[in-house]
This record gives structure tokens, sequence and C-alpha cells, in this order.
């Protein structure tokens, strides 16, 4: 008589122990991270030695080239003031500009005499804490 | 006939999907996390007309376009900043920074951090002009 035995189960390497890992993984990303949307500009930050508050998410975006990224619009220097007004504006608090750590200091001085000339609120410059 | 037969193993639900699934969170968080921490530096944008008389009067720290930065009338490398503007007497609360044409922003910041350091917070940025001169 022919007996329809069920075949041994293969034991290959446990699975367990790598999804643990990977879900640790997972767990560490999502907490030590930040997760932020991506600017319209591309800038590398200067970096600071000091300390200071963390930053909030950038209002105006100064790239290398001179541009100038207002929320998701990019226009040169002089072209962005009234981008700027705009943004000024519609919000109020601290006004967080990045600025690329390569861009001619001339030019971050020039966004801020604009933004001066258009709102009384405090400027900060977001950079890269380096400690 | 008694048959001792092997007991059926129990199946265990399909873990591959779940793994799938996993793996993807896994690339995402990798290539979308940021570790940098980004700090906020206060500064306060060239004067106008009324503050120009009360900035007068504060120290400035010259930021020239060769790599070389001046105050209290000593001239060094960015190096050499913090001992120049701990050399400030007497210690002011506010300092002008003026910035030569070409002068990048990470150079500002770091003279910003060296201020900071001697306990200066009140920074004011303002043009150096004829800053190219040497």
């Amino acid at each position: 008589m022919k007996l329809n035995v069920p075949s041994r189960r293969e034991h290959g390497d446990p699975i367990i122990p790598l999804i643990n890992v990977i879900f640790l993984l997972v767990i560490f990303f999502m907490v030590a991270g930040t997760i932020a949307p991506t600017p319209a500009l591309d800038v590398r930050p200067p970096t600071s030695k000091a300390d200071g508050e963390l930053a909030q998410a950038a209002d105006i975006i100064l790239g290398l080239d001179g541009r100038v990224a207002v929320g998701e619009q990019v226009a040169d220097l002089t072209a962005a003031r009234s981008l700027i007004e705009r943004h000024l504006a519609a919000g109020e608090g601290p006004i967080a500009i990045t600025a690329d750590q390569d861009v001619p200091a001339e030019m971050l001085l020039e966004l801020l005499a604009t933004i001066r000339s258009l709102s009384d609120r405090p400027t900060i410059l977001t950079v890269r804490g380096d400690k | 006939m008694a048959l001792s037969l092997p007991a059926p193993t129990r199946r265990l639900s399909c873990l591959t999907p779940l793994i799938d699934i996993v793996f993807l969170l896994l690339v995402f968080l990798m290539l979308t996390t940021d570790f940098g921490r980004m700090l906020s530096m206060p500064v306060i944008a060239p004067a106008n007309s009324s503050e120009a008389a009360s900035e007068a009067t504060a120290p400035t720290l010259r930021l020239h376009a060769d790599g070389t930065a001046e105050a209290a009338e000593e001239r060094g490398g960015d190096g050499q900043l913090v001992g120049m503007i701990a050399a400030l007497q007497p210690r002011p609360g506010k300092v002008v920074v003026e910035i030569a044409a070409g002068v990048p922003v990470q150079r500002v910041v770091s003279a910003i951090d060296a201020l900071k350091a001697n306990g200066i917070t009140s920074v004011s940025l303002s043009r150096l002009e004829g800053g190219a001169a040497k």
C-alpha cells in the first residue's frame, strides 16, 4: 500500500533574526533622522561650531548661483523681491535663511537688506551644527 | 495496520511580503534621512540710517578678501580671530562685522562663531567698502 507521506520540510537559514535586525535599523532611522521636503535649490549650508537652537524650515534659500528660492518659486536676487514681499506678508516670526557656504557674503547682505526694507521681522541664518 | 506517520508541520504564515515592505521602508529611510543638526544663528541685517549712529560706536571686525581678518587694529589669519576679539577693550556688547567683496558665507559664520566664543551674541553685518584693498 502506498501512503502519501508529506515530504519533510527543509530547514534553511533562520530568517527571524534578519527581520529583527532590519526592524531595529528601521526604528533607528526613524528616530535618529529627520525627513524634510526637498528644497527648491540644492545648497550646502555653512557649518558652525557654536551652539544654537534647532532651526526651523528655511523660508528663503540663497543658492550658489545667486538665485533665490522662496517656497517652491525660484528667481534671481533682484526679481525675488516681490516673492519675498508676498512671503513676508503671509507669515510672522523670524525669517530663516539658508545660504550656500560658498556664496559671496555680499549676496547675503543684499538679501538681508531687501528683507529689512520690507519687514522688521528678525532674520536667522540656518547653519549645520558641527560639534 | 497502524502506521506511524510524521505529524504534519504547521505552516507559518508567509513572511516574504512583510520582509519586502520592511526592506523598502529601510531603503527609503536610508536615502532620505538627514543626520545633520540644523541650527539657527541670529544675524542682524545691514543697519539702516537710524541705527547707523549707534553702530558707529560699536567695534568692528573686518573680514578681508585675502583671507585675513582685522579687529582692534590687529590683523591676522582667521585662526587668530578668537584671540583678536578677546583683545577688544572695553568688552563690547555688540560687534559690527564688515565683510569685503568675495568673502564666502562660511567665513562670516566662522567669525560669528569666534564672537560667540568670546560671549558676544549681538552681531551686525555690514559691507566693507573698498574691502578688496590689502
